[in-house]
């Protein structure tokens, strides 16, 4: 089990480029830059059950959901379950990933399902961490929150 | 790579099982430039949906997403291998949540391959040659 989430971010600064360009063939580049975060937002959570325990999300304006949408060949206004899909499969592919990449050979690697939202990222909860990266000039915010921090239904699946 | 490029194939008709849409097209647009390009799509958003269109039409090969809700590709690999009437469809599972010990299991349980989502044209290629030698070697 990793109890810690620094092992996690090294591996996400490799894992959200190569996930983005593999997707949307878009670049995706760590970034301290301060966006302006007025815009409409989108953002999916998963649960991180193992290796990593906790909970990963992805958060990202809408227009960055719909120009990713657009990429994958969607040529009029994406709809909103669109912008869900494209929101759901970026952070289940992360976690997925990530999973992946801590685990050791004969361990096992469990996510829950993305839940997605429309709204902003959700820096007012204690947190383990956060991220931005820029990608086509916009924000992807990850964040990472430990079990404490995520409830207790996922502390429950996490031991079972 | 073209069409040309790849050995012959009676792969006509492809299930394609993913919870997001995207997923789906993206894993569609990869298989046809592939290889597939005259190939049949049908599509669906997890296991029982697979299940409920293989028995509906024929199909030759499927390719799933592992992590769904109401039946997830491990299950829905299970239900293909043991019904006497599917069990001889090649299976591929395509999967960000794939460590060595899951693709074990999920080889042993009878896929024909397991590639890492997001899938490529590289990645998709590859697939497609297994299963068609598979078919070739019978």
């Amino acid at each position: 089990m990793v109890e810690d989430f620094a092992s996690s971010w090294e591996e996400l600064e490799t894992l959200v480029p190569d996930v983005l360009e593999g997707m949307f063939f878009a670049d995706a580049e760590l970034t301290d830059e301060a966006f302006d975060w007025n815009a409409d937002t989108i953002r999916s959570a998963i649960e991180l059950r193992h290796p990593v325990q906790g909970r990963m999300e992805v958060a990202l304006p809408l227009d960055l959901a719909t120009e990713l949408c657009e990429s994958l060949g969607v040529e009029d206004a994406p709809s909103e379950s669109q912008l869900r899909d494209v929101a759901g499969e970026i952070v289940n592919t992360l976690a997925g990933r990530l999973q992946v990449s801590l685990a050791g050979d004969n361990e096992e690697c469990i996510v829950g399902l993305p839940v997605t939202e429309l709204g902003e990222p959700r820096s007012d909860r204690a947190v383990s961490g956060q991220k931005v990266f820029a990608v086509n000039d916009l924000p992807l915010i990850v964040t990472l929150m430990s079990i404490e921090t995520s409830g207790s239904e996922l502390k429950e699946a996490c031991s079972s | 790579m073209t069409a040309a490029a790849l050995p012959a194939s009676d792969i006509t008709t492809v299930l394609v099982v993913d919870d997001s849409a995207f997923a789906r097209q993206g894993a569609i647009v990869c298989l046809r430039s592939a290889g597939l390009a005259n190939a049949e799509f049908v599509e669906a958003g997890h296991g029982r949906e697979a299940l409920d269109r293989m028995r509906q039409r024929s199909v030759d090969l499927v390719v799933t997403d592992l992590n769904m809700p109401e039946m997830g590709g491990l299950e829905l690999l299970r239900a293909i291998k043991g019904d006497s009437t599917l069990r001889t469809v090649d299976v591929v599972v395509v999967s960000s949540v794939i460590g060595p010990a899951a693709e074990a299991e999920l080889m042993n349980e009878g896929a024909r391959r397991v590639v890492k989502k997001p899938l490529s044209g590289a990645g998709a290629l590859k697939m497609l040659s297994a299963v068609i030698q598979g078919h070739d070697h019978g």
